[in-house]
């Protein structure tokens, strides 16, 4: 089979993969549960009018910490699970098998940006809704505001996760354990 | 040689402190090639080179003609890695990680996976991370078959084998090389299996192969040069 048919291949066969691999591991019901928190938290942030905030308020580096979390833990089930106790990376069980690391990481980033994107069209909601309603307006801020801390940030930071699977964040990921 | 499934043309490891040097050979189709060593002699990191992503040597490999750094998922399709270095599902049954990761193979085949099981005597029920070692051996090598391997890399794979099972095991790879047109490249330590059950021998020294040949030829040789 050509390799670019099969790169687009691999990516119907980790879909498959991680549904079945979800239905016999438990580790991501609980990762996904500590997400939604996270995730309705900075929700709540988000869905204040920009106007209410400043630039320099330290409230903007909350929501991004709640952000980045919410992400993490969603993200987390797709690069490690427990295994005898131990945090496993999932790239060192596949990589023996007929799948790229490159179509992995193309996988999770995928899974990341449409999970942060349906988030980020959530939160705009809020944002354009509660400002014109406390308001009635809509400025710069109003957009930029859930784009920046709501999508960019947030999808930046953990793609770099993904990207490097940094070892440190498995150690971090392990005191969950 | 034609129809060969496994060839090493001229590969030498690109960086590290210990690495392969000019390895050329090739493996035809139907045969059973073993490739033993000291200790330390590279036996490992050849088969580490095949099943590599990176491409961390110079020269070329190929498998059924094709070098594998053009597709290497692909090729993986029809690669059957027995080893203790295999990763799978430890806290999972035998059939669950067929289940889980057969996904991954274009023809996984979950009944020939079984009838191999039961050819072996082991349950598909068995956790792999309780499995002896030979246990385990045994289940790789069912999965492996199940995929269709056209080679099949054997690790040390009869170290923790019964005897009894032994014989047996040679039946089976017998069978496997002949149904699916397959080759087996082995490493081993023990001479009387290498010499009587494969048909070709490679030996590494120092990660060079300073013999390749057909194995009733070589080991009588090395045995009266006194090197085995």
């Amino acid at each position: 089979m050509e390799k670019k048919l099969y790169e687009k291949k691999q990516q119907q066969i980790l879909d498959a993969f991680f549904k079945e691999f979800f239905t016999w591991s438990a580790d991501n019901v609980g990762y996904w549960i500590v997400a939604g928190i996270f995730i309705f938290i900075h929700g709540i942030f988000l869905a204040f009018p920009y106007q209410m905030m400043g630039i320099e308020d330290s409230d903007i580096t909350l929501v991004q910490v709640f952000a980045y979390m919410g992400y993490f833990m969603y993200i987390t089930p797709y690069l490690h699970f427990t295994e005898k106790g131990r945090v496993i990376k999932l790239k060192e069980k596949l990589k023996y098998l007929p799948i790229s690391q490159k179509q992995l990481r193309l996988y999770r980033l995928r899974k990341l940006l449409i999970f942060s994107l349906k988030l980020f069209a959530v939160f705009l909601l809020l944002q354009l809704f509660f400002s014109l309603v406390a308001y009635h307006e809509i400025t710069l801020g109003n957009i930029l505001y859930p784009l920046l801390c709501g999508f960019v940030f947030p999808f930046a930071l953990n793609s770099i996760v993904i990207i490097f699977e940094n070892t440190d964040i498995l150690e971090f990921v392990s005191c969950f354990n | 040689m034609e129809n060969n499934i496994l060839e090493f043309e001229h590969v030498t490891g690109k960086k590290g402190k210990f690495r392969l040097k000019d390895i050329h050979f090739a493996l035809p189709a139907g045969y059973i090639m073993a490739l033993i060593g000291n200790n330390g002699a590279g036996k490992t990191t050849l088969i580490n080179y095949i099943m590599q992503e990176r491409k961390i040597y110079d020269g070329v490999i190929r498998i059924q003609g094709q070098d594998i750094r053009e597709n290497h998922a692909y090729i993986k399709n029809i690669i059957g890695l027995v080893s203790d270095e295999n990763p799978f599902l430890l806290d999972r049954t035998a059939d669950q990680n067929a289940q889980i990761l057969g996904i991954f193979y274009e023809d996984f085949d979950m009944d020939l996976f079984h009838e191999s099981l039961k050819k072996m005597d082991l349950s598909p029920k068995k956790v792999c991370g309780k499995m002896s070692r030979g246990e385990y051996m045994k289940f790789q090598v069912a999965f492996a078959i199940a995929h269709h391997s056209k080679i099949y890399l054997l690790d040390e794979v009869t170290a923790g084998m019964d005897p009894v099972f032994r014989i047996d095991f040679f039946k089976i790879l017998q069978d496997i090389i002949k149904d699916e047109q397959a080759s087996v490249l082995m490493i081993s330590h023990i001479e009387s299996e290498v010499e009587r059950k494969t048909d070709y021998v490679g030996i590494l020294e120092n990660g060079k192969m300073i013999r390749f040949g057909e194995s009733m030829d070589v080991i009588p040789q090395l045995r009266e040069s006194g090197e085995v």
